[in-house]
């Protein structure tokens, strides 16, 4: 490798970018070549002084707070417009649907109930030792049953 | 990059505060290398606190997609603050598109021929010509200041630069090779206009 050839590689090899083989090469030829082992020390030490001129940089103390509130009327802004045929056919494209103040407990309940009645309670009987176990039967969403045993506080005798 | 979910009643809105929470962490310590990028693109402190504020929402809104293995938050959040520049100023920021592997042949028609030139006329303290320094950083074009400011304080890869600023690596390579040399020029002409006289000290 002579100089002309470094000077190509010279920025990249000042910043660890050669691969193995050219860096290598590029390292012989510096055993041989102070001026092109200048350059290589100029570009370090300008990236050096870049660094010491321009990293003490300090936002301004007041925009960190002002980020935060911006990221916070993110989490508590109302549901985003939705596209409704009905209203764009009206003319209404845009304007935000009114939902019902009572539509998100509603709804909420709903789902508990629903979350409840998918556990179902189904009594078993084992024969040898004549008592009854609950077992706790989950409805899985593809439909098949998993059962987990409730154990001893679901046993009584069987009449 | 995907936008989160918008939220949807009590349970989702739990979430998104845990998110918040979590994105804060992430983000909210690049702030200030933020706020200096934000500078040199803006070259206005007001817009560029606009600026860093924009980036954080949409970053935010994007959280969800978001793979810290993939991708380093700082490059990841200044690639939101170049984009949100240029859409704003209305500029396209795409550059022909190049082959992703470097072609130094290519690069290496941009230099003259003839030995390796010195990037400085003498073995400068560079302490004597820190604020002449970011005059000269200041007076580049946003592009050169840009992948410079990149290059030296944020410490990225040429790919992360790449990246960043959504260009070929030639045109990363190509920029800071410009860049350092009319730094080197601007500080020649420094030293030789006020004829100040150096000592060649040994490396």
């Amino acid at each position: 490798m002579n100089c002309t050839q470094f000077r190509k590689y010279a920025g990249a090899f000042a910043d660890g970018e050669l691969d193995v083989q050219l860096n290598l090469e590029a390292l012989e030829h510096l055993n041989m070549c102070p001026a092109c082992t200048q350059r290589v020390d100029e570009i370090a030490s300008l990236r050096s002084a870049l660094e010491r001129t321009h990293s003490n940089h300090r936002a301004p103390r007041e925009l960190r707070d002002r980020i935060r509130h911006a990221l916070e009327a993110q989490i508590q802004e109302p549901e985003p417009v939705e596209f409704d045929a009905t209203m764009a056919a009206s003319g209404q494209v845009g304007r935000p649907r009114q939902t019902s103040r009572w539509l998100v407990p509603l709804s909420m309940a709903a789902v508990l109930v629903a979350a409840v009645s998918a556990w179902q309670y189904v009594p078993t009987v084992d024969v040898s030792s004549g008592t009854m176990t609950t077992l706790a039967v989950r409805t899985v969403a593809d439909g098949e049953k998993s059962a987990d045993a409730t154990g001893t506080p679901g046993r009584r005798p069987i009449a | 990059m995907a936008s989160g979910d918008a939220a949807r009643g009590g349970g989702k809105a739990k979430m998104d505060a845990a998110q918040k929470a979590r994105f804060e962490q992430l983000a909210l310590p690049h702030l200030d290398r933020l706020h200096r990028f934000a500078c040199t693109l803006t070259r206005n402190s007001v817009e560029a606190d606009d600026l860093v504020q924009e980036t954080f929402v949409r970053a935010f809104r994007g959280f969800a997609s978001f793979e810290l293995r993939e991708f380093g938050a700082r490059p990841w959040l200044m690639r939101i603050m170049y984009n949100a520049f240029y859409s704003s100023i209305g500029r396209r920021r795409h550059e022909p598109t190049l082959a992703k592997d470097f072609d130094f042949d290519h690069f290496a028609e941009e230099l003259t021929d003839g030995p390796a030139e010195p990037m400085t006329a003498a073995d400068l303290n560079w302490e004597y010509f820190d604020e002449e320094l970011k005059h000269a950083v200041q007076e580049l074009q946003v592009e050169y200041q840009t992948v410079l400011l990149l290059w030296a304080i944020d410490r990225l890869t040429y790919s992360e630069i790449a990246e960043v600023c959504d260009c070929p690596m030639g045109t990363v390579m190509s920029r800071l090779y410009r860049a350092r040399r009319l730094l080197s020029r601007r500080l020649e002409s420094y030293i030789r206009d006020r004829n100040l006289q150096t000592e060649r000290g040994t490396r």
